[in-house]
C-alpha cells in the first residue's frame, strides 16, 4: 500500500515539472516584452538594457526557467501586473473558495448521479430509465453559462429568492447566507457531472447485478433496495473514484466560467480576469495551480481507490 | 412419512424473442427429513434451474408452473415478504463458485451478521458471536480474526466453509448445495462433502446436493435422482441405483466414472446433452441412447417403479425387462 | 436510397436529431436568403419584442434578431464542424501512429496526451485565444488543436486491438509498408470510433465556442455567433429575457442533436 502511494507520487512529479515548463513557456511566447511594463518615455536604451540584465532576461532560457522554478519553490510567485500584489498571496486567498465550490459540486453530482443511476438500472428501459437518460442527454448539452443565466433570471431577477453574485452578502457572516450564495453556482457546476455519473453508475450497476454475490444475497432474503443501495452501489462506486478523478479538468474548466458569472471569489475568476487583462505572471500561476490541483486530484483518487478496495492492499 | 419439501410437476421455460427453451419438464421431487438427496446430471440437465426455482431465484424471463411446498406452505404462491423470510432461514443455499458468491468489498463478519440479524433478530454483538461460533464449527481456526477479513483473504475451500457456516448459522430446515465442490480441488472436495454430511447429522436438517459427479453422490447421499433434459430418468436409494442402474443414461454415467474396484475402462457417453427448444415428446436421451428400441420413437416413457422406491423412465423396463437383462 | 432506408430504421430520437440538424444547417447555409440584414442597425427600433415583422424581436442596436440568429448559427456551426475536422484529424493520426508503432514513440505521445489532458483545456484555449488575434480562423484552430487528446486515446486502443489480427499480420508479411497498412486496414477499422468521436466533438466544440463567445473572446463584432449573442443578452437579462432564450435554446438543441447521433453511433459500434 505504502509502495503503491509512493509509486504514484513519483509518477506525479514529472507531470508537475512538465506543467511548470508549459506555464513558463506561456510567458515566453506571450506577445510583448516583460520590460515594457517598466519602461517610461524617459527611459534610455542603456537603462532598458540594464533593466533586462537585472531581470535576467539576457540569460539562456534554461537558466531563466531554473531561476523561475526555484523562486516558485521558495514561494516567490512574482507580482500581478494589474494590482501589483504578490501573486502567491492572491492565489492562497482564492484556492479555498474554488475548492469549496468544486467540492460541493462534486458531492452533489456523486450523490445525485449515483441515486439516479441506480434508479434507472432497476428497470432498464422503464420510464424512470428513459426519463433519466433524456435528462442526462439534455444536461450534457446545456452550456453552463447559459444555465447560469436562466437560473439568475428566474431565481434572482424574477423571484428574488437567491443572491445573484458573490460568496457572502456584505456585512453578513452566516452559514445560511453562504449556502444561499452557493446554490446556483453548485447547481451549474454539478449539472454535467451528475449526468455523466448517472450514466456510468447505471451501466456499472447493470454489470454488477450479474455477479454471483447478488444471487447469494437474494437467496438469503435481502431486500431489493438493500441489494441495490448497499452492496451493488458500493461495488459500483469504487470505479467511480477513477471517473471522478478523470473529470477534474472538466470540472475545473467549468468552475472557471461559473465563478466568473456568479462573481465567486475563486481561482477561476482570478484566472479569467488575468487572461482578459494580459496579466502574465498571474496567468502562469493560475495555470500551474489549476493543473497542479488536477494532478493532485487524480493522485488522491488513485490512493483512495487503493485504500477503499481491500483487494489492492493485498497486492502490495 | 410426510416430506419436508415437495416439488410437483414443475415446468420451467425460458422465453426470449427468438425461442423458448424447455429447461425443466414435469419434475416431481420429495425431500424427507434428515436425508441427503443427490440430484445428478450433466450441465444443461435442468438440475440447477429446478432448485433455483424453489426459492424464486430465476430471472424474470423464466416461466414457472407446478407446485412447490415447504411442509404445508406453498412457496410458489407466496408474497415477496414471506418469501424473503423463508430464503436463508428455512431453505438456505450454497453455490458452486465460492470465489464469487461472496461480495468482495464486505468483510465476512459484515456479510454473515447482516444475514443473522435479518433472520434471527439478534443484535450486532449476538450476531457476531454466533457467526464466530459457526466459523469455528465448520473448521475455521482463529475464527475471531478471520471474521474481520475480506473474502479474497480466504482460499476457495475456506470460502466454501464460510458459505456453509453462513447457511448453517440460521439452522435452516433445508440446505440446498448447488455443485458446492465443483470449483474446488479433489482433497478439498472431500473435506467439504464431509463437512456437509457432518452438519446434516448434527443439525438434523435435510440436504439437496446437486452435482454432475456420481462419485460425490455415492459417498454423501442417501437417495438420488438422475436428471436429463429436465426430467427424472431414474430415482431411488443410492445403494439400489448403484447396484442396479436401470436406465441406459445412469449406466452410461457409471461407465464414465473412474472406478478403482472393478477395473473397467472409462467409457464416456457419446454426444452432448442438447437443450430442448420444443416441448419434449419423446425420451430426451433418445439421440444418445445406445439401447433404443422402436417404442422409444413413438411416445414418451413414464416413470415406473421397478422395485420399491426405485423408479425408472425407460421403455426397456416398461416392456417387462428387468434390470438384469438390460 | 440506401441512406433513406438506413434513416428509416433509426429510433425516433435519432430521426428527430437528424431532421433538426438538417434544418439548422439549411438555415445556416441559406441565411442570406432571409430578407432582413443582420448588420443593419436601427436605434429607433431597438429591443423590440418578437412580432410579425421581427419574429425573434430586435437587439439593442435594432438589428433583426432572427437574421442575426441565422448568421450566428452559420458561425457557430462552422466553428463546430471545422474545429472537429482539425481535432479528429490530429487525434486519429496520433492515435493510429501511437497504437501501431507502440514502444517509445507511443510512450512519448501518450505522456504528452496525459499532460495536455491534465491542464484544464478551457483555460488553455482561453490563454491561446488571448494571445492570438481574435477572429474565426484562430478560434477554429485553437479549439481544434486543444481537443484532439481524447480521440487519440480511443483510436489508439482500437488500433492496438486490431493490429494483432491475422489479416494485418498477413499484410505485413507479404511486404506491405507500414504506411499502406495504416492507411488501408487500420483506418478502415478505426473509422467507426472516429465517427462517434467526431460527432461528440462537434457538440463539445460548439459548447466551447459559445463559452468563449460569451466571455467576449469569440467572433468579433459585428459578426455574431450564438455564444457572443449571449454575452450581449446578459446585459438585458432582466428586461429582455428573450434575447438570451433564442441563442441559448439553439445551442442546446444543436449540441443535443450531435450528442444523440453520437450516442446512437456508439450503440451501433457496440453491436
Amino acid at each position: 500500500m505504502v509502495r503503491l502511494i509512493l509509486k504514484r507520487i513519483l509518477q506525479a512529479i514529472p507531470m508537475l515539472v512538465a506543467v511548470s515548463i508549459i506555464s513558463f513557456m506561456l510567458i515566453q511566447i506571450a506577445p510583448g516584452d516583460p520590460v515594457s511594463a517598466y519602461i517610461t518615455p524617459e527611459s534610455q536604451p542603456a537603462d532598458i538594457e540594464l533593466m533586462r540584465e537585472k531581470m535576467g532576461l539576457n540569460d539562456s532560457i534554461i537558466t531563466q526557467y531554473l531561476r523561475w522554478s526555484s523562486s516558485l519553490l521558495r514561494g516567490d510567485w512574482g507580482y500581478s501586473y494589474s494590482n501589483h500584489r504578490p501573486v502567491a498571496e492572491q492565489i492562497v486567498e482564492r484556492v479555498p473558495a474554488t475548492l469549496m465550490l468544486m467540492g460541493s459540486a462534486l458531492l452533489v453530482s456523486i450523490v445525485s448521479g449515483a441515486f439516479l443511476g441506480v434508479l434507472s438500472a432497476i428497470k432498464p428501459g422503464g420510464w424512470i430509465d428513459r426519463l433519466v437518460s433524456l435528462g442526462s442527454n439534455i444536461a450534457i448539452s446545456i452550456p453552463g453559462f447559459w444555465l447560469a443565466m436562466v437560473l439568475l433570471y428566474l431565481f434572482s431577477l424574477k423571484l428574488g429568492w437567491l443572491p445573484s453574485i458573490g460568496m457572502r452578502s456584505i456585512g453578513v457572516n452566516t452559514t445560511t447566507d453562504l449556502l444561499k450564495h452557493m446554490i446556483m453556482p453548485v447547481i451549474v457546476l454539478s449539472f454535467q457531472d451528475t449526468a455523466i455519473i448517472s450514466r456510468y453508475v447505471r451501466s456499472r450497476v447493470m454489470e454488477e447485478l450479474k455477479e454471483d454475490y447478488v444471487l447469494t444475497e437474494i437467496a438469503y432474503g435481502a431486500k431489493k433496495s438493500d441489494i441495490y443501495f448497499r452492496s451493488v452501489l458500493r461495488n459500483s462506486l469504487l470505479p467511480l473514484i477513477t471517473i471522478v478523478g478523470m473529470s477534474l479538468p472538466r470540472l475545473l474548466s467549468g468552475a472557471f466560467i461559473t465563478e466568473s458569472i456568479f462573481g465567486w471569489p475563486g481561482l477561476g475568476q482570478l484566472g479569467i480576469n488575468a487572461v482578459l487583462r494580459y496579466d502574465y505572471s498571474m496567468i502562469m500561476a493560475t495555470t500551474l495551480i489549476a493543473s497542479g490541483l488536477v494532478i493532485l486530484g487524480s493522485l488522491l483518487a488513485d490512493i483512495l481507490y487503493g485504500v477503499i478496495d481491500p483487494r489492492i492492499q493485498e497486492l502490495d | 412419512m410426510k416430506p419436508i419439501l415437495t416439488v410437483e410437476d414443475l415446468h420451467v421455460h425460458f422465453v426470449s424473442n427468438s425461442e423458448t427453451t424447455y429447461a425443466v419438464n414435469g419434475l416431481s421431487i420429495k425431500l424427507y427429513s434428515q436425508e441427503i438427496l443427490g440430484i445428478v446430471g450433466e450441465s444443461g440437465s435442468g438440475k440447477s434451474v429446478a432448485v433455483k426455482s424453489i426459492l424464486g431465484l430465476l430471472p424474470e424471463t423464466a416461466q414457472i408452473s407446478g407446485k412447490i411446498a415447504l411442509g404445508e406452505e406453498r412457496l410458489d404462491q407466496l408474497n415477496s415478504d414471506r418469501l424473503r423470510q423463508i430464503r436463508g432461514k428455512e431453505i438456505a443455499m450454497i453455490f458452486q463458485d465460492p470465489m464469487t458468491s461472496l461480495n468482495p468489498l464486505f468483510t465476512i463478519s459484515d456479510q454473515m451478521t447482516r444475514v443473522i440479524e435479518r433472520h434471527l433478530h439478534l443484535d450486532k454483538q449476538g450476531a457476531n458471536e454466533l457467526a464466530e461460533l459457526w466459523l469455528r464449527r465448520v473448521g475455521i481456526t482463529d475464527a475471531k480474526r478471520r471474521l474481520n477479513q475480506y473474502p479474497h483473504e480466504f482460499s476457495g475451500g475456506m470460502r466454501q466453509r464460510v458459505m456453509i457456516a453462513m447457511a448453517m448459522s440460521l439452522s435452516p430446515r433445508v440446505l440446498i448445495a448447488d455443485e458446492p465442490t465443483t470449483a474446488l480441488d479433489v482433497t478439498i472436495q472431500k473435506q467439504i462433502l464431509g463437512l456437509i454430511r457432518q452438519m446434516e447429522s448434527e443439525v438434523q436438517n435435510s440436504v439437496i446436493l446437486i452435482t454432475h459427479d456420481l462419485g460425490v453422490v455415492a459417498n454423501t447421499c442417501h437417495r438420488m435422482v438422475v436428471m436429463y433434459g429436465g426430467m427424472i430418468m431414474e430415482q431411488g436409494n443410492v445403494s439400489d441405483v448403484f447396484s442396479h442402474p436401470a436406465h441406459p443414461y445412469t449406466q452410461g454415467l457409471m461407465d464414465s466414472l473412474p472406478s478403482e474396484n472393478n477395473g473397467r475402462h472409462l467409457v464416456p457417453i457419446p454426444g452432448q446433452p442438447a437443450i430442448a427448444t420444443t416441448e419434449p415428446k419423446l425420451c430426451p436421451f433418445l439421440d444418445r441412447c445406445p439401447k433404443s428400441i422402436s417404442t422409444c420413437f413413438q411416445k414418451m416413457p413414464v416413470l415406473t417403479e421397478i422395485k420399491q422406491d426405485h423408479l425408472v423412465r425407460c421403455w426397456l423396463v416398461e416392456q417387462g425387462g428387468n434390470d438384469e437383462t438390460i | 436510397m440506401y441512406l433513406l432506408k438506413r434513416f428509416y430504421k433509426q429510433p425516433l430520437s435519432t430521426k428527430l436529431a437528424i431532421v433538426t440538424l438538417l434544418i439548422l444547417v439549411m438555415g445556416a447555409v441559406a441565411a442570406d436568403l432571409y430578407p432582413a440584414d443582420p448588420y443593419k442597425t436601427n436605434i429607433a427600433n431597438s429591443l423590440q419584442s418578437p412580432s410579425w415583422s421581427h419574429p425573434f424581436g430586435t437587439d439593442d442596436l435594432g438589428r433583426d434578431y432572427f437574421a442575426r440568429i441565422l448568421h450566428g448559427g452559420r458561425a457557430t456551426l462552422t466553428v463546430g464542424l471545422l474545429s472537429m475536422a482539425i481535432s479528429t484529424l490530429v487525434g486519429t493520426t496520433v492515435g493510429v501512429i501511437s497504437g501501431y508503432f507502440g514502444g517509445t514513440l507511443d510512450a512519448i505521445l501518450m505522456r504528452l496526451v496525459d499532460l495536455l489532458m491534465s491542464i484544464p483545456s478551457f483555460f488553455l484555449i482561453l490563454i491561446a485565444n488571448a494571445y492570438l488575434k481574435p477572429g474565426m480562423q484562430n478560434i477554429i484552430l485553437i479549439i481544434g488543436l486543444f481537443s484532439w487528446m481524447g480521440i487519440s486515446r480511443m483510436v489508439r486502443s482500437v488500433t492496438i486491438s486490431i493490429k494483432e489480427r491475422e489479416y494485418i499480420q498477413y499484410a505485413k508479411m507479404i511486404g506491405n509498408s507500414s504506411k499502406n497498412i495504416m492507411l488501408i486496414h487500420v483506418l478502415r477499422n478505426v473509422a467507426g470510433t472516429v465517427w462517434v468521436a467526431a460527432s461528440i466533438q462537434v457538440a463539445n466544440a460548439i459548447l466551447m465556442e459559445s463559452a468563449l463567445g460569451y466571455l467576449g473572446l469569440g467572433a468579433t463584432q459585428p459578426t455574431a455567433s450564438w455564444g457572443s449573442m449571449l454575452k450581449k443578452a446578459q446585459e438585458y437579462l432582466g428586461s429582455h429575457f428573450y434575447l438570451a432564450v433564442f441563442p441559448g435554446m439553439l445551442i442546446v438543441i444543436t449540441v443535443l442533436c450531435f450528442n444523440v447521433i453520437g450516442n446512437r453511433m456508439k450503440e451501433g459500434e457496440a453491436q
